[in-house]
């Protein structure tokens, strides 16, 4: 049956056809009335919850993919004895990190050759949260210039598609399907175990390059008005010489997934495995002569709701 | 805005309609003027986030000398609740001022996790600090048996703005909130670990007048022959969220009329 709000919310005293009336009924009415408008509880307003926002972010210091770059803050999905220093462990613990991400050709048990790679976050929520929006941004200043920026501006062109050994139902120049977003949260009684984990937000197969979102160059305050025809006064900031920003905006939105007090929140990035130097895999372009990978800038931004206190 | 009040009806009052009008009536006028205050709340507090996060925080930083990692914030007051004087003979000397209703700020709880690989292990960092650039060849491996690199402090400082007045020029910190030692174990544990780590009830009041600094101090993450000397370690997306709880104040209204411009108040809807 659904809920159905108790009809004495305010004061249990009725006054209706058949009830009888008298001053201490009706001043213990107004004494329920008042006190708790006095006192509004939490459940009576509407707009109890505060908009919170964790932005993370980065971009690998050497913007130029022919030179060695490390892959952290991307970590292996996986744990095998290949991924640790000597001597290790006799049982490796997780040695699948993240439930739920898939990616077309990508073969989890070639792990050693064919690993993918996850940017977590982790977050820990004493009290209940509801997590609004997940965003999810890949951009670039300049899409052409993978070793300085420069004045031009470009639509961004990291292609997402796949090269020549597309996977099997693909082919060559396809738009690619490789990026996978997880939020996952530990369970409370095998909080390590992260098969154990409760897969809240999942986003898979989907063709990157349909997220595309449109560059517009940056304003300065030299060259653009405010809605009065006057130039801004407040703000005079510099154009910025990178060139407009340009890239992918996975955007998702009203989740409304709510959260449990003391959870333990992963949100995960999960990106294929990146030929140039690790691996061999060369059906996706996160690592190619475009860089992808390598010049991209990072950006996930997760939206959470709290109550007052 | 005050609550809302009523006359109590005594034994052998004549009841009026005014006993059930007026104050009904004053409810009512309230909610639809959207003047309900935070005095007339169960909640009066709501909260707020800083929240920080690195994507790695590796031997490269300054823990290689040693030294501390610092990220200094501040949390200033409303602009309604500004209140700065110029005092003294000193041109340009300032002092800030609150009083009973300034709200107040208090350090609730603080979370700090970072990516172990889901494992009770440490994560070997890129570099390999030849001088060469070159990737370290154990680069994003799980060091299950030295997990040193996590002994490691996490600190609250708070220190006086210049603007008030502070001349330290070694930006030395003035008080400290807290200072927590965080050892390996908290980290090594096959069935537990406490990463993400949650510090809460903390209920430190904050300054909005001052600066404050979370502070990381790391030394082992760094190959110090001695000291760890097995091999360069990082933490990989580090998080750090604290999380504030302040009163509850009105809306800022926008009324040229009585003088109430905020500066940057939004103009395109209705005010």
């Amino acid at each position: 049956m659904a809920y159905k709000k108790h009809p004495r919310e305010i004061t249990d005293q009725q006054f209706s056809t058949g009830t009888t009336i008298d001053g201490s009924r009706i001043d213990d009415a107004m004494s329920d009335a008042v006190d708790r408008f006095n006192d509004v509880p939490r459940s009576d307003i509407a707009t109890r919850w505060t908009q919170m926002q964790y932005v993370m972010g980065f971009s690998k210091p050497n913007p130029n993919p022919y030179v060695p770059i490390g892959t952290q803050p991307f970590l292996p999905i996986m744990n095998e004895d290949i991924f640790t220093l000597n001597p290790p462990p006799e049982v490796i613990q997780n040695p699948w990190r993240i439930k739920a991400c898939d990616m077309i050709d990508v073969q989890p048990a070639q792990a050693a050759a064919n690993c993918q790679y996850a940017w977590t976050v982790p977050i820990h929520f004493s009290n209940p949260v509801i997590v609004d929006s997940i965003h999810v941004f890949l951009t670039k200043d300049n899409a052409t210039d993978t070793t300085a920026p420069t004045a031009a501006i470009v639509e961004y062109n990291g292609p997402f598609a796949y090269g020549a050994t597309a996977p099997p139902g693909s082919s060559t120049g396809e738009n690619s399907e490789d990026l996978s977003i997880v939020m996952h949260v530990d369970s409370p009684f095998a909080p390590e175990e992260r098969s154990q984990n409760d897969v809240e937000v999942v986003r898979n197969r989907f063709q990157i390059n349909r997220e595309n979102f449109t560059q517009i160059p940056w304003p300065s305050y030299a060259t653009s008005t405010n809605a009065g025809g006057s130039a801004w006064t407040d703000m005079l900031p510099a154009q910025y010489p990178g060139g407009g920003p340009a890239g992918s905006a996975i955007i998702l939105d009203d989740l409304n997934v709510p959260i449990h007090a003391n959870a333990r929140v992963r949100l995960a990035m999960v990106i294929p495995p990146l030929s140039l130097t690790f691996g061999t895999r060369v059906n996706n372009t996160w690592s190619s002569s475009v860089a992808t990978w390598g010049a991209a800038y990072y950006t996930m931004v997760l939206t959470v709701l709290e109550e007052i206190v | 805005m005050t609550k809302v009040t009523r006359t109590k009806l005594a034994r052998g009052t004549k009841i009026n309609p005014d006993h059930v009008h007026v104050p009904l009536s004053g409810i009512a006028s309230q909610i639809n003027a959207g003047n309900v205050d935070a005095v007339q709340l169960q909640q009066k507090q709501g909260t707020f986030r800083i929240n920080l996060n690195f994507a790695s925080i590796g031997a490269e930083g300054p823990f290689r000398t040693q030294d501390p990692w610092s990220v200094p914030f501040c949390l200033p007051p409303l602009q309604e609740y500004w209140d700065v004087t110029t005092v003294g003979a000193v041109v340009g000397s300032k002092q800030w001022n609150t009083n009973q209703d300034t709200p107040q700020i208090f350090l609730d709880e603080l979370s700090l996790g970072f990516d172990q690989k889901d494992s009770p292990a440490a994560i070997v960092s890129e570099g390999d600090f030849s001088g060469a650039g070159n990737i370290n060849t154990a680069m994003n491996a799980c060091d299950y048996s030295t997990l040193q690199a996590y002994d490691f402090t996490i600190s609250l400082v708070e220190k006086s703005q210049k603007f008030f007045g502070g001349t330290d020029e070694l930006y030395r910190a003035d008080r400290t909130i807290f200072s927590i030692p965080l050892e390996e174990v908290l980290f090594s544990g096959l069935e537990r670990r406490e990463n993400p780590l949650l510090l809460s009830d903390i209920n430190q009041a904050m300054n909005p007048y001052k600066t404050y600094a979370f502070v990381i101090h790391a030394p082992n993450l760094y190959k110090t022959t001695g000291m760890q000397d097995v091999n360069y370690y990082a933490f990989i997306s580090m998080t750090i969220s604290m999380k504030f709880r302040t009163d509850l104040v009105r809306r800022e209204e926008y009324d040229s009329g009585a003088g109430k411009t905020p500066q940057n108040f939004p103009t395109k809807d209705s005010h």
